[in-house]
């Protein structure tokens, strides 16, 4: 007849063939709620603070001018794109790039390279339109090259913009976001921890007060603990990526943003172990040395 | 150290956080075989003074020595080790609601990591010697407070531990049952187990020769 200690044991729902109900299962669900009520918030307050910032490939473009044989010309072609870029509607700013920045740019894809100092460089002319459509980079596009020739127009400038203004806001907030992830999750789990060790505290400080500590019997305690504080975060993890999926059908938010979000949803994921690991440990000790002596 | 000395107490204070002292100038020897009644009102600190020879408080001042250990220089194993070489009796008994009987009286055992068939055996023999081996299988709660406590002194003693604290472990049952417990104890200490009971019946303490020590105004003092 082999007896499990834990088998009977409320676990993280609280339940037990003893007691189907406890203020356990309510302490539970609460800090469940709290964190999805949580997520959602944030997914909200966080969108409204990027919504500004936010800027899709296709807001800006780079309009780059190859060199004349001359360098007259080339600057009386520049002048006449400046010229009509100023009488268009949908252009809301554009500046034309000093040749420091246009060298330092080329320099990144060829390398420091002495040959190259004497070739003419191209103008590049970076360019915001507003409102963000294709179809205004299309008439864009269309007038330019009716105005001049030899022109490009490129608009994957994501890459480059970001390349210009390095220290963008955008950039700040999103390695935020992994880190608000982390505390997030923390305290959810010292929480959890701390809800299952507080709910089974006489149940523990008997063990402890029996000499459980290091046994066989203490192991299989750590394991327990361990074991039901990962269900709960998985659970917990499970739920927060429910919020997000009500989240992306309910379009409370856009979708861009939940790709924001998949760093947030991949450190919750991978570091549910982890985190639980330590703090189980960490906690369960606390605990224990606790009723080690109960005067201090 | 004297290998027949359980427990030393020498000048030993106890205070809870900050509030003044409740146990002060506390000196105390406990040698193997002994049987130590230990009185005192309601409120005295017996059941504090237990706490300290099982090392669940440490003492605020004084040394303590718990089978040749000081308690200022032990390691959370060696207190585990001190404490399963201990049988104690809870005055709330502290039985595992959601165990059965069974399971409750064998804990010490499956702690040691003993193997079932004497587990089952063990526990069979105790069930009889307590008078219960029909509630084998009943949960704790379903059981009265006076055999919720013999279950809690058949659990402190299964392992034939080298030292028995009883924190009232007549407070529940009825003069005929006490008697009896009373004679088991005693059996057990004429096997040479130490044996320290504490009880404000003071009935009980008049009704034998052991050695007797009462908790008065904070102090121990010792009356036989
Ligand atoms: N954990 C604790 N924290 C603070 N004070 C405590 C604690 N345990 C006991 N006390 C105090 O210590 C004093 C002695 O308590 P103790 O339980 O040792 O008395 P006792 O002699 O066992 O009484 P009884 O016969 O009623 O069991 C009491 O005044 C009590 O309030
Ligand atoms: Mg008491």
């Amino acid at each position: 007849m082999r007896i499990n200690l834990f088998k009977y044991h409320r676990d993280i729902f609280g339940f037990s063939k003893i007691k189907f109900w406890n203020k356990f299962f309510v302490s539970i669900f609460a800090i469940i709620i709290w964190l999805c009520l949580l997520s959602i918030f944030s997914t909200i307050i966080l969108e409204k603070t990027l919504n500004p910032l936010k800027f899709s490939s296709n807001s800006s473009a780079i309009i780059e001018i190859h060199p004349e044989n001359t360098i007259e010309k080339t600057r009386m072609k520049t002048e006449v794109v400046l010229e009509f870029l100023k009488t268009q509607k949908y252009i809301s700013d554009f500046e034309k790039l000093e040749e420091e920045k246009i060298r330092s740019l080329i320099n990144t894809f060829t390398g420091q390279n002495e040959k190259l100092l004497g070739i003419p460089l191209p103008v590049l002319i970076l360019v915001n339109v507003n409102p963000p459509y294709d179809s205004s980079l299309q008439s864009l596009k269309l007038g330019l090259s009716q105005k001049v020739n030899n022109i490009y127009l490129d608009t994957e400038t994501e890459l480059l913009k970001r390349f210009l203004n390095p220290i963008s806001l955008t950039k700040y907030i999103s390695m935020l976001v992994p880190a608000l992830a982390l505390v997030l999750l923390s305290t959810t789990l010292f929480l959890i921890i701390y809800a299952i060790l507080f709910s089974n505290k006489s149940f523990i400080s008997t063990l402890v007060l029996l000499g459980i500590y290091k046994t066989a019997l203490y192991k299989e305690l750590s394991k327990w603990l361990f074991f039901n504080s990962a269900k709960s975060c998985i659970i917990a993890a499970v739920l927060f990526l429910i919020t997000l999926f009500i989240i992306y059908i309910f379009k409370i938010v856009s979708i861009d943003m939940l790709f924001l979000y998949f760093d947030l949803i991949l450190y919750f994921l991978l570091s549910i172990p982890i985190l639980t690991a330590i703090l189980g440990v960490i906690f369960l000790r606390k605990l224990t040395k606790k009723y080690f002596y109960a005067n201090e | 150290m004297d290998v027949k000395n359980l427990i030393t107490f020498e000048n030993v204070g106890l205070r809870y956080g900050l509030n003044p002292e409740i146990l002060k100038d506390i000196n105390l020897q406990i040698n193997k075989g002994d049987f130590l009644f230990l009185g005192g009102e309601s409120g005295a600190g017996k059941s504090s003074l237990l706490s300290l020879m099982n090392l669940s408080v440490v003492p605020s001042r004084g040394f303590l020595s718990v089978f040749g250990n000081d308690s200022h220089n032990l390691r959370d194993k060696n207190i585990a080790d001190i404490r399963r070489q201990v049988g104690i009796i809870f005055q709330d008994f502290r039985l595992i609601n959601h165990l059965n009987i069974f399971d409750n009286i064998a804990l010490p055992l499956i702690i040691e990591n003993i193997q079932q068939e004497e587990i089952a055996s063990r526990v069979e023999e105790m069930l009889n010697w307590i008078g219960l081996k029909d509630y084998a299988s009943s949960t704790p709660l379903s059981l009265s407070g006076g055999q919720q406590q013999r279950v809690a002194i058949a659990r402190a003693i299964i392992k034939k531990p080298r030292l028995i604290l009883a924190d009232e472990p007549t407070g529940s049952i009825d003069n005929k049952m006490a008697a009896r417990i009373l004679i088991m104890l005693e059996e057990l200490n004429s096997h040479g187990m130490a044996v320290v009971f504490a009880t404000h019946n003071n009935e009980l303490l008049d009704s034998k020769k052991h050695k007797l020590a009462v908790i008065k105004n904070k102090k121990l003092e010792i009356l036989r």
